[in-house]
This record gives C-alpha cells, structure tokens and sequence, in this order.
C-alpha cells in the first residue's frame, strides 16, 4: 500500500476522460525477474514508455468507451489493496500522454501539444549537447540501407555464424600464443605511439566503428525492429559513429535484445582475431595497420564497450541479462534510498524489489559503477592535462563538478527539503563527519615513508680526481695492485708550473750568488737582497707545493685502478677529470636519485634513513645510514645510469652524446655505507627507505598538488 | 528606466479580456531573469526623499488647479484623459493626475492627501506592494492608482479581504470616483449574474478576493475554458461566444490585505463546484466510518500526523478495520477504499476540533479561516470529509458536491497584467510575494511616529493563570477609563474569556466568528469608555476602533494579545489595532505555556526554560522568554512558507501532467 491518499484533489479534471491508446501503440510483454511488465511504442513517433502489471490492468481498458473513473473504480474493486489512488491514476494518463501514446476525447489544446513537441525537442537537444564529452549529432535514416544489407544476408545464419566466431577467435588465439612476447615488445613503452602508428589508428577507428554500429542495426533488421537514426557521436572529443537502436526494447526475447547489444563488440572482436592473424603472416605496414586493428579492437572493448560499469553496450548487456531495466538508475535510486532511510528520512524514495538477488545486482553495480566513472574521469582528465594542460584542468574541473561538486549540491538540496528535525539530525551527522574528517587530515600524523631505488657505489674520496690540468709523468704503483692509504700513485705535472719553479729555484741562486760577495761590502745592499730573496723563497715554496700536490695519493686502501682503456702514463688530464680509482676493500656508499615530489620531504624534520638489503634466504636487512651529501639544486645529471631506465632503473632517461639525460630533473644523494653491514658489489642495487616521521593528509595533499601544479604548468 | 508606465487593457491588441499567459514551462533562470526585467524598480521610487522632485511637480500643479474654477477643472480631466489613452502613461501625465485627484479628495472628502500617500500611491500605480502602518489611510491612497487606471480606460479591481470592507471602502471613495466621471461598481457575493457584470463592467470595481477567483472560474466554464490562444480569438473575431462572461479581463488589480490573500490563502485552492446527483459519501457509510474510527486506540491502531492532518493505519488497524468491515457489502470490501474512509474518519474526529477548526452554527458545519478567523461558509472540505464532519456533529447534511474546477490564488493572482498591493505588514514576506508574483515590496514611513506602546510579554504556567492575569489587566485599564481588546486565535478560548468576565460581573462584547452579523455594531461601539472586547482575528486586518475622546485622553485602547498565531504578521495586525493615526494605545502579549503553537514548535529544552521562567512567575526573564515564543512562531512560518514555495514550484510540473485532461481554468 503507497503512502498518500486514495483522493486527489486534481481528479475532477481527468475522471470524465475517456482515453485509448493510440492506434498505432504496439503493446510487449517482457518479464523482468518473474515480474511480468508492458513495454508500450508508437512507432510514428518512436517513443516508449513501460509501466508495471498493475498499471496494465487500467491501462488495458483504455478503450475510448469508459471513462477514467470507471476504470478506477473497477480497479479498486478488483486489484484490493494494490489498487491505484487516483493521484497515481492522474500520473500515469500523464505519463501516457507526455509520451504521446494516448489518444483522449477531449479537445486537445493546441498550444499545449506544440509546447510538448517544445519541451521535448529542448529536452532531446539539451541530452545531446550539455555533455561535452558526448555529443551527438543525427546525420542521416539509414533504415532503408539496413534493409538492403539485411536481404544479402542469408536468414537464420546466426547459429553459424557464432560457431565461426568462437572458431576464429580460438584459432587466433592459438597461433598468437607462441608470438605472445613479439607482440608485447611491439606495444612496449614509446614504440607503439609513433606517428605512422597514430596516424593508421586515426583512419582505422571510424571504420571499425562503422562495422560496430552497423552489426547493431543489422541484429535490429534483423528481429524485425527498425533503425531509423544514425550519425555521429563525439565521445571524449573523438569522433564515432551511432545507431538509434532503441527498437531493440521492443524485443520480448532478453537474449534477443542481449544480442543486439553484444553485436557490436563480437564484431569489433572478431575483426581483432583476423588482424591478429594478419599481423602473423604480414611484414611492414600491413603488419601495423593489423595492430592497430587489434589495438581498438580489444582495447575499446575492454575499456568502454565491453565495460558494463559504463553506459556502452555492455551495460545493456548485463541489464538485460539481470533482467534489470533501469539498472543505472535503479541501483542509483536504491542506494540514495536507502542512504537516506539509514539518517531517518521517512519518505526516502522506495523502490520494490522483484527478489533479494536484485538488491545485491542494484548494490553491487551502483557502487562499482561510480567508482569507476569517477576514477576513469580523472585519468582522462590527467592524460589530456600531461599533453594539454589547459584542456586538462578544464576537463578535470567539469570531471569535479559534476562527479562531485553536483552531487554535493544535489545532497545539500535534498537535506534542505527535509523536516526539521530530519534536516537537523542530517546537518549534524555530516558536520561530525566533516569535522571528524577534517580534524584528522589536518591534526592526525600518518607514517610517511618513501621508498628508492639506490646503487651501491664508490665513497667521492676514492676516486682520484685531478685538480688543474696536468700530464701524467711518472707510475709509481702498477694499475690493479693494492695500495695503502698514503702511497704515491702517479705524478702528474703541469710543464708550466715546473718551469716556473725552475726559474724560480734559478732566481734564487743568482740571488745567494750575489749576495755573498755583499755582505761585507755593502751591508745594506745585501739587506735588500735578503728582503728580495725572502719573497722569491716564498714564492719557490708555494710553487714546490703545488709540484708536491702533483703527486697522486691514495687517500684510502684499496686496489688501485685506472679510468680508460689507455696507458695513464704520459697522458694528459684535464681539470676534474677523473684518472681512477682506489677500490677499497669494504668502503662502500649508496647513491641515488630523487624525483622533486619525495625531495621536498627531505627539507622538513628529522629523516630516518635505511638501507635495505637483501639477506639470505630471501629476508630483508635494515641498516640504518645518513645522507653524506646532497645536490641542492636539481639536475638532469645522475650519477650512474643504471638509475635510469637505460640502466634498468626506473626513471625515464635518454642517451645523449655526453651522457645520460633524465627527462624530469633529478637530486642527487649520498648515502653512507652502514658500518656493520656486509660489503656489496659496486653497482649493486639496494632499496632506500626514508622515514619522515610522519606528515598528515593535509601536509601531503599540499605537497602533491604544489607539485602537479608546477610540474604541469611548466610542461 | 522607462519614463513611463505600460498598461494593457481591453482591446484589439490584447483582446477583450485580456490577462497574462504565464508561460507553461518556465526554467529556473529564465524565470529568474524575466522577473527581475520585468520589476525593475523605478529608481526614483526607492525612497520618499527621491520621490521629493516629483511631489514638487505635483505641487505646483496642484497649485494651478486650485486657482483655476470648475469648469477649467474638468476641461483638465477630459484633456487627461484623452492623453492617458495612449499605451503608455506618461509622467507628466501622472503628476497632472495626482495633482487633480489630491484637489477632488479635499473637495469630496474634506481630507487633504498627505506626501506620503502620493508617494504610496505613485508606487502602487508602478506596480509594487506597499507597507504602510495600520490607520495612515490605506484606502484613500488605493484611489489614485484606481483614478489614474480607470481614467485611461483599465478595468480596475480593488480587492478587499471581506464583504464589509467592500462595501466601506467603496461608499467612502464613491464621492471622489464620481467628481472624476469614472464609475464604480460593487461585486458581492449574493448578486445575480447581471449586476454582477454590471459591477464589472464600471470603471472602478470593488470586490472581495474569493468573488473575483470565483466569476474567474465561472466565466471560464462559460467560455469553455478557452480563455485565450487560437480558438478564444477566432470567436471573439466571430463574436461567438458560447456565453457572455461577466469580467473584463484581468488588467490592473488593487489588493487590499495584499500579505493575507496573497500569502495566507494562497494554498488553499477556490473551487467552482455543482451539486451532485451521486453521492460520494452516503450518509450510512459515513456513520459507519465514524463508529469504526472511534473504536480505534491511538498509536497502537492509527497514527496521527498533525501538521498535514493526516491519520495512519498501523498494521493492527488495518487487520481491526478489516474484521470490523468483514460484514459489510458494497464499497467496504474493497480494501483501499475502506482504508481511506476509515482514516478520514479519524482525522474528522481528531483533527478537526470544534469551536477551533470549524463552527457549528445554524445546524451546519462552517470552516474557520485560521488567518482572519472568519467563518468561510462556501468552504467545503474535500472527498467526503465535509460530510464526516456533519455526521460527526450531528448536523443537517448538505448536499456533496463536485468540484468541476479550481484555481489557488497563487495561479489567479499572477495572471493580472498589473498587480499592486498593500498592508500594515507585508515586510517580513517580500521575498516570497517577488518570487511568486513579481511585484517587488516597498515601505512608506509614517506621517506621524506611532505611540503605541508594547508592554512586557507575560507567560502563565496555565490557562487558569492567564485568565487570571487577564483579569487583572482588564480591572487596572477599566478603572483608568481606557477601551481594552482581548485577542484570541480560536472560537473556543473567546468563549471561555467571556464565560470569565461575565463570571466577574464585566460587561463586553464578543466578536467571533459565530457573531459575524454583529461585526460592525461590535466594533463600533469598542471604542468606549471602559469597554471591554473579546475578539478572534477577526479585529484584525481592516477593523478601525475609534477611541472616544476621553479613552485617548487616558492613554487609548490596549489590545492584549492571549495566543500567538501562526504567523508574526497576523499578531502584528492585532497590535496594530491600538494607537491608530498618531494617537497614543498600547498592546501586550499574555501568554500561555499550554498554547498550541508553543507546545507543537518549541523543542523539550526550550519548553523547560519555559517553565523555569514561569514557575517565578509570569513577568521573569522576559527577554528570554520572548526570544523563545518568537522561535516557535519562526519555525511555524518557515515550514508554512517552505510550503508553499514547494506548491509554487510543483506547479509546472503538476500542470503538465494534467494536461491530459485539457486545458484547465
């Protein structure tokens, strides 16, 4: 029994009518989960409308012979306490009549029908328009197109035809087994998207999606619907062609209106299954155009529609395979309702349930669906802003108003329409759950740990770096033998400053020389000798300094090794250049690169860092370390390419002529070797853990966006 | 801005009857942006001080008019309105008009129209609702707007809230209408259909606001309900009608009382009903219904949903009524049909209460209209419930009849082309009359600052308590010699507070609405001496007390006020009562914790507070007090208002849907 009043104030102006449905109204009975429900169409204007089997009853005596009040009567009479009020009775003619599917005695108003033909052409264009990221616009009645194709198609073919399908695909399956590797490595990062590539998928689209649509209207044709709209959709700013399949509710048969639905993705699949053995048996472009074929094949269905948790073809399919209509909206409107039910809303929207396997269907799909919308959304909208970045914020904006933003206001509406006491406990069990959720995004600290990858490296002082510019004059140790800490290593002597000694060392001679024969003679000739001989002498010094500094020391023990493959001896090495190294025994650190978001944790509190590694036996080992050294600035540079994916890291580098170039700036960091950890092989890999401490959600989400913000306004 | 002012009246452009077709889908914004284009206010209208320069304008003409003799005078009306008849009226037109109309008033009525008035009413001609205090001359200001109309060739509708007010507003101003040439017609209730069209085919028509919707809805029938579009046009260009209606149009109205008829009525739906031959409700089944009810146990059997008067069967009772109805034959076996009688029944026992929601009177049942507490005879409660009621009560049953059409004033009032209005309290509903009608609200100060004086809100523990605090009230005033009004919401509590002083010797009067008739000698004769009335809202819009001299000189007439109403505007008219014109009154609040608003709004806490604050006694922690009656009065308005914006904007969308049925009135 519903709720308000058997009466309706209203009833005076409908109970004299006599309606009937219109001639040309064809009348389908489908069964929903065991629940029998009329589909009424009128083909001269395409609209449909369904009602339930109590709404049947009346509506089937509809004969333009009773008036609307004698129906009702005999239906309180006979239908018991499921029997209309005549509020619902009033809602239903004018439902019927909005649908243009009645036919009443009454003079019609002129103004009034024009206005209808208004409202719903402003309402059709606005569902085509509004949406920017599906617009539609009708091109063309391909039905009688339809037709012709459909008479070359033999009848009762489908049978047949789905053996050759399931055949194909399995047959292409099975010879694309063995060359499963080839293709991934053809699909690998940055090699797919190349230009020709692009453009062959450009030109490939359409036409697969011509086919897609076309087997949807020939499944149509085919069980005896018609198609009588056709034309293109722009979906995601990408241009595809639609049918108006909408005959297909007409259909009684689920596993009928199932088919025209799947049509198109078994289609599209099947396509993907001769590409697959094109590209197997086929070189050059053929052999890409077959890829992209079975790249929008298989890509498109198992994204969008093949997808039942978006409105594409596949949630048709599992509407009607649950024998749901509706299941969208359904689910939407059951889970708001009950929503709303659970914070004490008494006349929270209802909706009767056929059997309890529905409700779980209706749970299951509106919260999975929304989910998904939303996440899928703002991966588009992420992709777009990566490429564009105004377009990007664009999208991701609308994305935000209307998956969250309008709901949002859609809730406040909905609480603001409520009784006091309703909205009041509603107000307050939100404002708890703000602040609740507020007060620990902004007071409650989480663990923030970051995680990298760093390589075992050299400690800075062993390797020989050489200050200015010299020659390698004289080995004193033979690359490869182990060296003490102290040992001359090599001579490395700039011709310059040795001449300048010299004639320094010259200078001062002559001086002594003269100043002999003056120090009796002349006393304060020779004082001023003394004076100038003090500053030569001093001058001599320093230069006798650096020529000692010319001599290469190990700084620690270690093998003593040489960079490059030519003899050192006798070469010529300029500033900075690095002459070699001294491997220690078990001196050791850890270098690694950040990316800018995790460096910015670094500059806050305390960080705890560990190095991890492996063990025995697969177990993990803490060492606890510090960071020794660290770029305060960020560069492209870093120090060995195996950080990059050249080197099978993980950040994205290119090889240039000088060297390695990662493509988002770096910092560089020096980690110390923890003192009682076993010694690791140069160049190893270990995990670097950061510990922070700890930073709230708000703390993060600032971090994150400052970050995106900068990262994608530049880009 | 324009400088002029757009009329519409009958005519080749418009029609013969022409009024303004709403669109029937209308977007929130669109209609948002149209309202706002349409009701631009006048800047110059914005304040008196704005309006200064016009008013010099129209003192100087008035000025030149008073040199000039008779004759001149009305060769100046005949050039006025020749110039009126233009499409638009213009300024300079105006000022010549209000000037002559201030000269005609003096002349006719020996009053001179105050600054304020003209401003008034310049705003109404405009277009606007109007706030002026009770006693600044209300109905003299509704003259210029109607002269300057009725002289440019609009039918104009003065509506007033009731027959009395009709018929005093209409001999007052007839004098003046006349001096102008213009003529000026009475609608009521009991003409026939000539004088009715004979009232609506003058000038200047006075009528009440349930008349005019209801000749609306009448001509409607008579025309078929094409009013307007393709068909009504080629008629009127055939010239044939399927019958002659009585109005001409709805071009300029005038509403009296705008904030009651506008607002407080506007839900309630008028509907044209015929008698039936065919009963709904038949005596015995009503009976029957009755019996069953009363055998029901509340809460266990049926629920009861006060604020939308409603009853509920639990699932007990629906088992009890079907073993109870098990025996009975025709419409009884069906089982949502005895469900519904079964829950009318109820609420005709439970939540319509004698003496509070209706009046026995002559063997009838009458609703009581909560606003203005008058008996609404036409009036009939809807699906068979009137006829629960009779049976109820024992009474006569009349005749059931069927509704065969039905309008809200909310739907009439916004297809008038030009719709003014005013009242002593239209402030607090601004917001709502500009989203529903349009009309923006404008406030006129007062000649003379009031001296009305409120005394201290006083809350009683009980009834008992308030009476009490009455009494003592009413000795104290009468000894002084001052004139006493005792408000009340209900019938009921009237009675009781004259049972009371009759108790104690005190002589008064009793106006309720079982002593309409009385209504004019009653409200005549309070003003005296140490007179003492009892009154329901009915004194209170519209009634004019005139104090003797000797109650002004003791300080006026007080009004005491013993329960709060529904809405802050309704109370503010009973205050508005005492100290009218400059003289000096005063007004307080008696109260009661057992009152109904109180008791049904407050929440526990503030109940308690309450009571803390009475059990002191009733004058303690008045501030507080007030704060917290006020809060219970707010949130009874806000769900009314909430209310009726919802119906408002239901309307579209109901109305689509009954399209089906053709187009309605």
């Amino acid at each position: 029994m519903s709720d308000d009043t058997l009466f309706s104030e209203h009833w005076y102006r409908v109970k004299g009518l006599m309606p009937a449905l219109a001639p040309d109204v064809r009348v389908v009975r489908h069964v929903y989960r065991l629940q029998p429900s009329y589909v009424l169409r009128r083909a001269s204007t395409r609209t449909w409308h369904r009602v339930g089997i109590s709404a049947y009853e009346l509506l089937a005596q509809f004969n333009g012979r009773r008036t609307v009040e004698d129906i009702w009567e005999a239906g309180l009479a006979s239908q018991g306490g499921e029997a209309a009020s005549q509020s619902e009775l009033i809602a239903l003619l004018g439902q019927l009549h909005e649908a243009d599917l009645l036919v009443v005695d009454a003079r019609l108003d002129t103004e009034e029908i024009l206005g209808r033909r208004d409202r719903l052409r402003k309402r059709e264009s606005s569902q085509r328009f509004m949406n920017p990221l599906y617009l539609r616009l009708r091109l063309l009645d391909p039905d009688r197109l339809v037709s012709r194709i459909d008479r070359l198609i033999p009848r009762n073919c489908f049978r047949y035809l789905a053996c050759a399908t399931v055949l194909l695909w399995l047959f292409a399956l099975y010879s694309l087994l063995p060359h499963w590797e080839e293709l991934t490595a053809q699909l690998g990062e940055n090699r797919y998207f190349n230009p020709v590539n692009v453009l062959l998928l450009a030109l490939l689209y359409p036409a697969l999606k011509f086919m897609h649509e076309l087997a949807h209207a020939l499944v149509v044709k085919r069980y005896g619907g018609e198609v009588r709209e056709a034309g293109l959709a722009i979906l995601i700013l990408v241009p595809n062609p639609y049918v108006d399949a909408s005959a297909a509710n007409m259909f009684a048969s689920k596993y009928q209106r199932m088919l025209v639905s799947a049509a198109g993705i078994l289609v599209e699949l099947s396509l993907a299954a001769v590409a697959a053995l094109v590209w197997l048996n086929s070189t050059g472009l053929a052999q890409d155009a077959a890829l992209s074929v079975m790249m929008i094949g298989v890509v498109s269905t198992l994204l969008f529609n093949g997808n039942p948790l978006l409105k594409f073809d596949g949630y048709y399919l599992l509407a009607d395979w649950v024998e749901i209509p509706n299941l969208a909206a359904r689910s939407r409107q059951y889970l708001l309702g009950a929503l709303a039910r659970r914070m004490g809303v008494t006349e929270a929207s209802t909706i009767t349930l056929s059997d309890r396997r529905e409700r779980w269907w209706l749970i299951a799909y509106g919260l999975l669906s929304s989910a998904y919308r939303v996440a899928l959304m703002f991966f588009i909208a992420w992709m777009i802003s990566g490429q564009y970045y105004f377009f990007g914020a664009l999208l991701a904006m609308y994305v935000f108003v209307t998956s969250l933003g309008l709901p949002v206001w859609r809730a406040i509406a909905f609480i603001g329409r409520q009784a006091q006491d309703i909205r009041r406990r509603l107000t307050l069990v939100i404002a708890t759950l703000l602040c609740l959720f507020t007060s620990l995004a902004v007071a409650l600290p989480l663990p923030k740990v970051t995680v990298a990858d760093g390589i075992v490296w050299l400690p800075e002082q062993a390797v020989l770096r050489i200050a200015q510019d010299c020659e390698v004059t004289q080995l004193h140790v033979a690359p490869g033998s182990e060296v003490q800490t102290g040992d001359r290593l090599f001579d490395c002597i700039d011709e310059q400053w040795r001449a300048e000694a010299l004639m320094l060392m010259a200078d001062l001679q002559r001086l002594d020389a003269q100043r002999a024969g003056l120090l009796l003679s002349d006393p304060v000739e020779h004082q001023s000798l003394m004076f100038e001989r003090k500053s030569i002498q001093s001058a001599y010094d320093l230069a006798a300094d650096r020529m000692q500094k010319m001599q290469v020391k190990a700084s620690v023990a270690g093998r003593f090794l040489v960079e490059g493959s030519t003899e050192l001896e006798g070469r010529y090495l300029s500033a900075n250049a690095v002459a070699g190294y001294v491997v220690p025994g078990d001196d050791r650190t850890v270098r690694l690169a950040l990316e800018q978001e995790d460096f910015v944790w670094l500059g806050g509190n305390e960080v705890k860092v560990d190095i991890l590694l492996d063990g025995a036996r697969s177990t993990l080992h803490t060492f606890s370390s510090r960071i020794t050294r660290q770029t305060p600035k960020a560069s492209h540079q870093v120090a060995t390419a195996a950080l990059t994916t050249l080197g099978g890291g993980d950040l994205p580098a290119e090889a240039l002529e000088q060297g390695v170039r990662v493509k988002d700036p770096v910092f560089d960091l020096e980690l110390a070797w923890p003192e009682n950890a076993e010694r690791q092989a140069i160049g190893s890999r270990v995990r670097v853990r950061f510990d922070h401490g700890s930073a709230t959600l708000l703390d993060r989400m600032t971090v994150f966006i400052r970050h995106l913000l900068l990262e994608r306004g530049s880009a | 801005m324009s400088a002029a002012i757009t009329i519409a009246r009958p005519g080749i452009r418009l029609g013969p009857r022409p009024e303004l077709i709403l669109p029937a889908d209308r977007d929130g914004l669109d209609d948002y942006f149209q309202r706002l284009l349409a009701h631009r206010l006048d800047p110059e209208l914005r304040t008196l001080r704005k309006f200064r320069k016009r008013l010099k304008a129209i003192n100087e003409a008035e000025k030149r008019f008073l040199a000039q003799d008779l004759v001149a005078r009305n060769c100046a009306v005949l050039e006025l309105r020749k110039s009126l008849a233009a499409q638009q009226l213009r300024r300079t037109d105006l000022v010549q008009a209000f000037a002559l109309i201030r000269v005609a008033v003096e002349q006719c009525l020996g009053l001179r129209l105050h600054d304020e008035q003209m401003y008034a009413g310049w705003c109404l001609l405009a277009g606007n609702f109007i706030e002026m205090n009770t006693g600044e001359g209300k109905t003299v200001t509704a003259a210029l707007p109607a002269i300057v109309m009725g002289m440019a060739g609009v039918p104009v509708h003065v509506i007033s809230a009731n027959d009395y007010l009709v018929t005093r507003d209409s001999a007052e101003l007839e004098p003046v209408y006349r001096w102008f040439g213009l003529s000026m017609g009475l609608v009521l209730a009991e003409q026939d259909e000539t004088r009715k069209r004979q009232g609506y085919a003058c000038d200047i028509s006075y009528c009440t606001h349930q008349q005019v919707v209801f000749d609306y809805l009448r001509d409607s029938q008579v025309l078929r309900h094409d009013r307007h579009g393709l068909a009504a046009s080629l008629r009127d260009l055939l010239e044939e009608q399927p019958g002659v209606p009585v109005q001409r149009g709805l071009c300029f109205a005038i509403v009296d009382e705008a904030d009651s008829v506008l607002i407080d009525d506007a839900r309630t739906p008028l509907i044209l009903s015929e008698s039936s031959a065919g009963e709904a409700l038949s005596m015995g089944e009503a009976a029957v219904a009755l019996a069953i009810g009363r055998s029901l146990e509340e809460n266990r059997q049926y629920l009861l949903k006060k604020d939308i008067r409603q009853a509920r069967l639990t699932d007990a009772g629906l088992q009890q009524v079907r073993e109870r109805t098990a025996q009975l034959s025709g419409s009884w076996q069906f089982e949502r049909y005895r469900q519904e009688r079964v829950c009318q029944a109820l609420a005709a026992l439970h939540l319509y209460r004698r003496d509070i929601d209706y009046l026995v009177q002559q063997d009838k049942v009458e609703l009581i209209d909560q606003a203005t507490g008058r008996p609404t005879p036409q009036r009939r409660l809807q699906h068979g419930l009137h006829r629960l009621l009779e049976v109820k009560e024992r009474c006569s049953v009349s005749d059931e009849s069927n509704p065969v059409s039905s309008l809200s004033y909310q739907r009439f009032f916004a297809r008038y082309h030009r719709l003014c209005g005013m009242s002593g309290t239209v402030q607090e509903a601004r917001v709502e009359l500009h989203r529903i009608y349009g009309p923006r609200v404008l406030s006129i100060p007062s000649v003379r600052p009031s001296r009305r004086r409120m005394l201290p809100l006083q809350l009683a523990a009980s009834r008992a308590q308030q009476l009490d605090l009455l009494l003592q009230q009413v000795h104290l005033l009468r000894s002084r010699g001052r004139a006493i009004l005792v408000g009340t919401r209900t019938v009921r509590l009237s009675d009781e507070v004259s049972a009371m002083l009759g108790a104690h010797g005190i002589e008064h009067e009793v106006l309720n609405a079982r002593q309409d008739s009385a209504e004019a000698r009653v409200v005549a004769a309070a003003g005296r001496c140490a007179q003492v009335t009892v009154a329901t809202n009915m004194a209170g819009r519209g009634t004019d007390i005139k104090p003797e001299p000797a109650v002004v000189e003791a300080g006026g007439l007080h009004v005491v006020n013993l329960e709060i109403n529904d809405s802050r505007r309704v109370d503010r008219q009973l205050y508005g009562r005492a100290a009218r014109q400059g003289q000096p009154g005063s007004c307080q609040d008696i109260l009661c914790l057992d009152d109904e608003v109180l008791e049904r709004e407050s929440s526990a806490l503030a109940m308690r507070l309450m009571k803390m604050a009475t059990a002191r006694g009733p004058e303690t922690a008045t501030a507080l007090v007030s704060a917290l009656v006020r809060r219970a009065q707010n949130r009874v308005e806000n769900r009314h208002r909430q209310q009726r914006m919802a119906v408002a904007k239901g309307q579209t969308q109901l109305q689509r849907i009954l399209a089906v049925g053709g187009r309605g009135e």
